[in-house]
Formats: C-alpha cells, sequence, structure tokens
C-alpha cells in the first residue's frame, strides 16, 4: 500500500502526498483524529480504571451485571454506540426531540468524543482488571501495617503498580479510536476525521492513491503505539517478586468510595441499557422520530433482505473463526514452545495485524488484489482472507493463553514415558489445548460477525454482509431497518456466546466470565 | 514481666469456617513466642487480628495493655514482616525501609539516618540502591524485616518469613533473627509450621490445631511433655502405646501396655490418672535405648529384634518389635548397625503419659 500511494502516472512520485498536503481539509482531518484519539482515550482510560476498580477491588453490588455490560459492549457491532446515539440524542432523537423537545446538535466532536468513550472504555477495562488482579494484596496490607492509611495506600502502592497497565491499555484504546470508522461516519458530522476521509476519498471520488495517503498518514501514528505498547510498556509491568501468593483477601475502601464508584458504575451502565433498549426499540418503531407505533415491517424486511447477508456473514465468520483459532494455536505452540530462530519476528508479525485499523487493511488489500497476479478483488476469498488476516491476533492471543498454562513438565513426562514428538503433540499437547482453540474460534467468529471497517471496501452486491448493511441504511435515515437488523445481529452474537460458555462451561473461561 | 501482647477470647469466622476459636495467649514483653500448627490451625488468622488485618468476631485483643480491637491496622504500630515479605516492587530498597517513616512524626526528622542504621544492622546497606527484583530470596527477607524494624514496632510480626528460603538459608536466619531479637529486646510474635524452627527459636511455644490453642509451654515442656496425642505427634516422632494405668502412686505409675508386659514410669507427672484409666504413653525415639546385651539392671527392660535400619547421618533409626510392640529407637554414633535380637530399655523418667485413649 505504501508503494500504490507513491506510484505516479509515470513511475516514482510524491504527488500524492504533496498532494495531500495541499488541501486544509485533509491535514486537518489528521489532527482531528489525533486530537480525538487522545480525548477519548483520556476518558475511555478512566471510566475503564474506575469500572476494573470497582469489580475488582471495591466488591461492589452487582459485580456480575456490571461485566456483563462491559461484555456486551466488547462483542457488539463496532458502531452501535454512534447509532443509537443518533436515535437517541440525534435532530430527531428520542430524548432530545422526542422528550426534551429540545433541538440539541449531537453531531460533531463532543458526540464523537461521548460515543467513542463509551465504545472503548470496555479494552481499557479489561486490560486494567488483569493488572489490579495481579497486585499482590499483600502490598496493601504491608503498606497498611507500616502506617499508612486508605489514601496513602491507593497513591503510594496501588496506583504506581497499576500505571504499566493503564498506559498499556491507553496506547491500546487510543489505536482503536484512530482507526474506528463506523462511529465517526455516523456522528462526526463536519468534524473531519481521516478514516472517514478516506472513505470519502474511495466512495466519492473513486481515489484510491489519495485513500492509501490518508492511511499511511494515519498508519503511522498506529504503528507507534503498536510498538510502544508491546516493547516498552509491558516491559514495565512489574511482576510479583517472590514465590507464594498471599492468600490474603483484598481490602475493601471506605464505604464512601465504594458508593461512589457503585453510583458511577451504575450510571454508565444505565447509558449503555439504554442503547441497547433504543435499538430494541427502534427495531419495532414504525418511523423513529415521527411515529413510534408498533410495526413489525422492519423486521420482514431484514427476513427478506438481511438473510442472504447474514448468511454470508456465518459462512465467512466459521471459516474464518476456524483458521484463525487453529494457526493462532500453532502459531503460539512454535513461539512459545520451541526455540526457533526468528521466533520474535513471527511474534511481532502475529501481533501486528490487530495494530492495523480494519480499513486501512482492508484498502490495502482491495490495491493488492486488484491486479495481477492474484485478482481476488470481489470474490469471498478476499473477504474471508482479509478476516483471517486481521484476526491472526486473537486466535493467537487465546493460543497463546492456553500453552502458558501448560506446564513444560506434563510435555515432559509424556517424553520421559516414551511418547515421541508426534504422539506427545497429539495425546497431551492437543487435547490440553483444545479449549484454547475453542476459544479463539469463538472470539475470532464474534468479531467476523460484527466487523465493519475491514469489509466494506471489499463487499459487492453478492458477497454482501450485515454489518456494512447497517451503516448503508443508517447513513441513508432508515433507522427502523438498521436498528431491526442490529438486533438480529446482536442477539446471535450474544446467543452464540451464551451457547458456547454453557457448552464449554468453566474450561474455557471467556473474557474472564 | 508485663504482657506486650493479649489474645482473649479471640473468635473469627469465614462463612462457616471458624479460623480462630476462642484463641487466648499472652505474649511476654521482650520475648519470641512462636504460633506453631499445622496449615489451617489458625495461627496466621491469629497473627493478622493482632496487626488488625481482621476483625475477631468475639474477644479482645490488647497491645501493651491498651485494648485495640477496634483500631484500624494503620494506627497500630505492629511490623509485619510477609511470608512473601510483600516489598513494594515499584521502591528502592531505601524507599521501601523508609516507607513507614513517613506516617509517624517522631521518627520522620533523621529518616535517613535511621534507615541506614537499620540497614547496617541487617547487613544491607549495599543493596539500598537496588529495586526488589534485583535481590536474592535471603536478601529481600532481610529488606522485609528492615521495614518492619525502622519504626520501632511494639511487637514484630512475624509470618512465616522463613518458608521461602531454601534449607540451609533457613538454618543460619533463624539463628540471627533470634540474636536480632534478643540485642533489640523486642517482643516478637513468629509463625511457622516447622516443628524445628518452633523449637529452636521460640521462648515460648503456643501450639495450636483446627483453631483453638492446645497448648502453651517452652520448648522443652512441648517437646517432653506434650498434653495431647495431637502436640507429642505434630513435634518430632514419637512412640504412642496404648496402656492402662494398673497402679498409680506418688513415686511410680505402673502401665500395662500389653499381656504380660508392664511398664514403669515415674510418679511426677503434670496429670492425675486413676487406676484403670486407658491412656497414651509416648516416647521419643531418642529415649529407647538399644542393646545387644541385656543391661544389668533397670526397669522396662524388653527383649526384641530388629526389623527395619535406617541411617540418618548423626543417627540411627531403627524398627523394633519387642515385647508385642512396635518401637522407634534412634541411636546417637553407631558406626556399625545393630541387627537381629537386641534389648530395649527405657527410661522411667522418659515415659511420657498423655490423658487420652490411643
Amino acid at each position: 500500500m505504501i508503494a500504490a500511494s507513491i506510484e505516479g502516472p509515470s513511475g516514482l512520485s510524491f504527488a500524492y502526498y504533496a498532494d495531500f498536503l495541499s488541501r486544509v481539509l485533509l491535514v486537518r482531518s489528521f489532527w482531528n483524529s489525533l486530537g480525538m484519539a487522545a480525548i477519548s482515550t483520556a476518558s475511555a482510560t478512566i471510566v475503564g480504571f474506575l469500572f476494573a476498580y470497582a469489580t475488582t477491588r471495591a466488591d461492589v453490588p452487582g459485580k456480575k451485571f456490571f461485566r456483563g455490560i462491559v461484555i456486551l459492549q466488547l462483542i457488539s457491532l463496532p458502531f452501535t454506540v454512534g447509532l443509537s446515539f443518533v436515535m437517541l440524542f440525534g435532530r430527531r432523537g428520542l430524548i432530545t426531540y422526542g422528550l426534551l423537545g429540545r433541538p440539541f446538535e449531537i453531531y460533531g466532536w463532543h458526540g464523537l468524543w461521548a460515543v467513542q468513550t463509551l465504545t472503548f472504555f470496555p479494552l481499557a477495562y479489561l486490560v486494567i482488571v488483569g493488572v489490579l488482579k495481579s497486585i499482590d494484596p499483600a502490598l496493601e496490607y504491608a503498606a497498611r501495617n507500616l502506617g499508612a492509611g486508605d489514601a496513602h495506600t491507593f497513591r503510594d502502592v496501588v496506583l504506581p503498580l497499576s500505571t504499566p497497565g493503564v498506559a498499556s491499555a491507553a496506547l491500546l484504546v487510543a489505536m482503536n479510536v484512530l482507526g474506528d470508522f463506523g462511529n465517526p461516519l455516523l456522528i462526526a458530522g463536519d468534524f473531519a476525521v481521516i478514516a472517514t476521509e478516506a472513505y470519502m476519498q474511495i466512495v466519492g471520488w473513486g481515489n484510491f492513491k489519495m485513500a492509501a495517503v490518508l492511511c499511511n498518514f494515519l498508519f503511522l501514528p498506529v504503528f507507534i503505539l503498536f510498538v510502544a505498547q508491546k516493547y516498552w510498556v509491558s516491559r514495565k509491568l512489574y511482576v510479583t517478586v517472590t514465590g507464594a501468593p498471599t492468600q490474603l483477601e483484598v481490602r475493601k475502601p471506605h464505604k464512601l468510595v465504594k458508593w461512589s464508584l457503585f453510583l458511577f458504575c451504575l450510571s454508565t451502565s444505565s447509558i449503555i441499557v439504554l442503547i441497547y433498549a433504543s435499538i430494541g426499540l427502534g427495531a419495532f418503531a414504525k418511523t423513529w422520530g415521527v411515529d413510534y407505533s408498533f410495526t413489525t415491517e422492519h423486521l420482514e424486511y431484514v427476513t427478506f433482505q438481511g438473510i442472504p447477508a447474514i448468511k454470508n456473514a456465518l459462512i465467512f465468520s466459521l471459516t474464518s473463526g476456524f483458521a484463525c483459532a487453529l494457526l493462532g494455536v500453532l502459531d503460539a505452540y512454535v513461539i512459545f514452545r520451541k526455540n526457533m530462530p526468528g521466533r520474535q519476528v513471527l511474534d511481532f508479525v502475529s501481533t501486528l495485524p490487530a495494530a492495523v485499523p480494519g480499513f486501512i487493511l482492508g484498502i490495502g488489500y482491495i490495491l493488492s488484489f486488484n491486479t495481477p497476479p492474484l485478482v481476488l478483488t470481489a470474490t469471498a476469498y478476499i473477504i474471508i482472507l482479509n478476516n483471517i488476516a486481521r484476526d491472526m491476533p486473537t486466535g493467537f492471543q487465546a493460543g497463546m493463553a492456553g500453552i502458558q498454562q501448560i506446564d513444560k513438565s506434563i510435555e515432559e513426562a509424556s517424553v520421559n514415558l516414551g511418547a515421541g514428538t508426534f504422539q506427545t503433540l497429539k495425546n497431551v499437547v492437543v487435547p490440553l489445548l483444545k479449549s484454547a482453540f475453542g476459544a479463539g474460534f469463538i472470539y475470532t467468529f464474534i468479531k467476523c460477525m460484527t466487523t465493519v471497517s475491514a469489509v466494506i471496501f471489499l463487499i459487492t452486491p453478492e458477497w454482501n454482509l450485515p454489518s456494512p448493511i447497517i451503516l448503508g441504511l443508517a447513513g441513508h435515515g432508515y433507522w427502523g431497518q438498521s436498528a431491526a437488523l442490529s438486533a438480529v445481529l446482536l442477539t446471535m452474537v450474544v446467543g452464540t456466546l451464551f451457547a458456547c460458555k454453557t457448552i464449554g462451561g468453566r474450561r474455557m473461561p471467556l473474557f474472564e466470565m | 514481666m508485663k504482657e506486650a501482647v493479649y489474645l482473649k477470647d479471640v473468635t473469627k469466622r469465614f462463612g462457616q469456617v471458624t479460623a480462630a476459636d476462642h484463641v487466648t495467649f499472652a505474649v511476654d514483653d521482650g520475648s519470641f513466642t512462636v504460633l506453631l500448627g499445622p496449615s489451617g490451625c489458625g495461627k496466621t488468622t491469629a497473627l493478622r487480628t493482632i496487626a488488625g488485618f481482621y476483625e475477631p468476631d468475639e474477644g479482645e485483643i490488647y497491645i501493651k495493655g491498651k485494648l485495640v480491637t477496634n483500631v484500624p491496622p494503620h494506627k497500630r504500630n505492629t511490623g509485619m514482616v510477609f511470608q512473601n515479605y510483600a516489598l513494594f516492587p515499584h521502591m528502592k530498597v531505601f524507599d521501601n525501609i523508609a516507607y513507614g517513616l513517613r506516617f509517624r512524626e517522631s521518627l520522620k526528622t533523621d529518616a535517613e539516618q535511621r534507615v541506614r542504621k537499620v540497614a547496617k544492622m541487617l547487613g544491607i546497606e549495599p543493596l539500598l540502591d537496588r529495586f526488589p527484583a534485583q535481590l536474592s530470596g535471603g536478601e529481600q527477607q532481610r529488606v522485609a524485616v528492615a521495614r518492619a524494624l525502622v519504626i520501632e514496632p511494639e511487637v514484630l510480626l512475624l509470618d512465616e518469613p522463613l518458608s521461602n528460603l531454601d534449607a540451609k538459608v533457613r538454618v543460619r536466619v533463624r539463628v540471627e533473627l533470634k540474636k536480632l531479637q534478643r540485642e533489640l529486646g523486642i517482643t516478637a510474635i513468629h509463625v511457622t509450621h516447622d516443628q524445628d524452627e518452633a523449637l529452636a527459636i521460640g521462648d515460648t511455644i503456643v501450639v495450636m490445631n483446627k483453631g483453638r490453642v492446645v497448648q502453651i509451654g517452652t520448648p522443652t515442656e512441648i517437646y517432653f511433655k506434650p498434653k495431647t496425642r495431637f502436640v507429642a505427634d505434630f513435634i518430632g516422632t514419637a512412640n504412642f502405646l496404648k496402656a492402662t494405668v494398673a497402679k498409680a502412686t506418688k513415686e511410680e505409675i505402673l502401665l500395662s501396655v500389653g499381656p504380660g508386659t508392664v511398664l514403669s514410669a515415674s510418679g511426677s507427672q503434670d496429670t492425675s490418672v486413676r487406676e484403670g484409666q486407658e491412656v497414651t504413653l509416648s516416647v521419643r525415639p531418642e529415649n529407647v535405648e538399644v542393646s545387644k546385651e541385656k543391661p544389668a539392671q533397670g526397669p522396662n527392660i524388653l527383649e526384641g529384634e530388629i526389623r527395619d535400619t535406617i541411617f540418618m547421618g548423626s543417627t540411627t533409626r531403627y524398627f523394633l518389635r519387642a515385647a508385642n510392640l512396635d518401637l522407634i529407637a534412634d541411636v546417637q554414633g553407631s558406626d556399625v548397625p545393630l541387627e537381629g535380637n537386641i534389648y530395649v530399655g527405657m527410661d522411667r523418667s522418659k515415659l511420657h503419659i498423655v490423658p487420652e485413649p490411643t
């Protein structure tokens, strides 16, 4: 793609870069993207931290509910919040127009900020929960034993120890905000960001070259964040220094702190409940914003028009899920267990796609597979390949998590008893990695079902997918159909997760549930 | 001596489990007291209630005569050394040790000298600039002790601080710890499940089992005069013989341990026993004498044979069968192990009666 961006009509040329820099709007979109990433990252990380602290340390009531809310957000369509925010707070929004009866402008940077915060705080939450759980409660007891009160213990022990984790979470959120595409499209209004501008360049002008230039400008900061997260912050994580962890229970904070956190989580969760309620409501309301009478016509639309797309999504997600889980487990096994030369490189390559924003990958795929030797554009293969490339890290992470839990001595025991490498793999490693494979499959499946940015440039009328359809419908103001299709898709995804959770049980902890 | 710490009827429950069940004991000022028992016996719970990490469901805790049951941990001035040391990984050794001084107005001034002084005492002065992750287990343990001592605590609480050290270091460090405690004259309460450690360093041992205190005494009392079978069994190795009291006088107690076999124990036992009572006779292996020739005189001489032998370095352990009794005997420095038929002798004063049927 970098090559495509500098390829002029007659050989090498930086003309497109010059063109980019000369267009004020496009340059502004770059700074807008960075600015939005900065403020959204700050707010999403703070919300994520408060949620994590409340559920792991403060013993607030309703922990399961809050965790459920976070997981729902994680597996949901990436632009759910944007969609429902327009429906709730837009010009004809249920709350702003319908209930309060006063005009309110949700479109713009402030709307996008709120949406990005609610969309990405669960990512921060997941990372920070892991870090908070790894802090030995004995350290807090030690501080108190030496005379530190609640506030000092938090400031001197808990906060500094979780800082690297919080930084890691923030970088992850920043990468995702920079690469997010659906939410800005729906709610940013005149506030141009790189992702939407690149989309406009392609859809509006057919200017793939300029889109590639834009992508490269965005890719640079994302790449820096990725490298920083992987090689700098993760090194600074403190591991428990010695031996056996104490079985001390986490000390509960002051009642006032606990209930403030509870109120905060409750109000945030209420907004999210409201978001999904509006999607559900929208699916059955005749004309959102005008006529809220009950109808099933949107669902009927979904049944007739949406089913082929959903079928496609199922096919793609099942194949990609299977491939990613298998490759991920194998990849993790090789990297973790076999001292192979170049494993560092393999590790980097296995996790990099997670950092590449979906739409950049999508545009890259068009540019790569548009011309011989391999012409895949407008086929199903390009979508599946794209999914696999994008979700490899998900499978890899699941594989890694599984491998790390298998003590090396178990394999050694097998070899010691006379089994060869292949037999050890077959009789010991594979059975033990089944749950890692299952987890990788489910994570990838869910991501593929709801992905939008990576595939929006790759779909064709023949190989259409539900999430781009939803985005398109919303873009044209068909709120009912859009909400109905979202509701169906969400029900499927949540249903899948529940089913797997029930079948897999305790052996397969999904989202640390 | 005054009491530095006094637990009165302390009970702590976790859900259905009673971790500490009416625990009562007093710790003399300046003494080294060991809480000893198997895992889950309540010793750590007792220690943590003293530190204030757990609030007892019932009972009272006094430190230096002051009721502290409801005082939060950071106001108690107890210095604790944790099992895994709980050093702050993000602070250098110096800052770890100095941390507690921040909260003590009287010690804040010349904090640096205080840190250096205690570091010198423990031989960790060269390490002050390092992070905990750069230290060995033994060094970390010293830092943890320094951090607890520098705040001049009213009592030093040690929660199995030696269990993460390897065997040789452990033995060396426990001697140092005891020496340090004696030099400073500080009161220490030490939790362990290691009976050798308890016997080696304790002035007083509080033996606990299933949440209750079963015996309090000096190491020799605990070892030679266990009050219950549990104590005798938990501490060291003991021969337990099922016995019935045949005759009890002030001078002598005769015990029937099998058809036609009567052993004689000295009458000055703490416990009063009645004739006909079923008791357990406890004899330490080192008090079972083994010889090839029949001893000229003395009570409790039995004929028997050696069934098995284990060489244990300074001693040799014999598994014997004598007069229908299975006995274990430890014999000092026998370079040529005994074999076959032998005679067994047991000193009357070393036969200890536990007033519990086997």
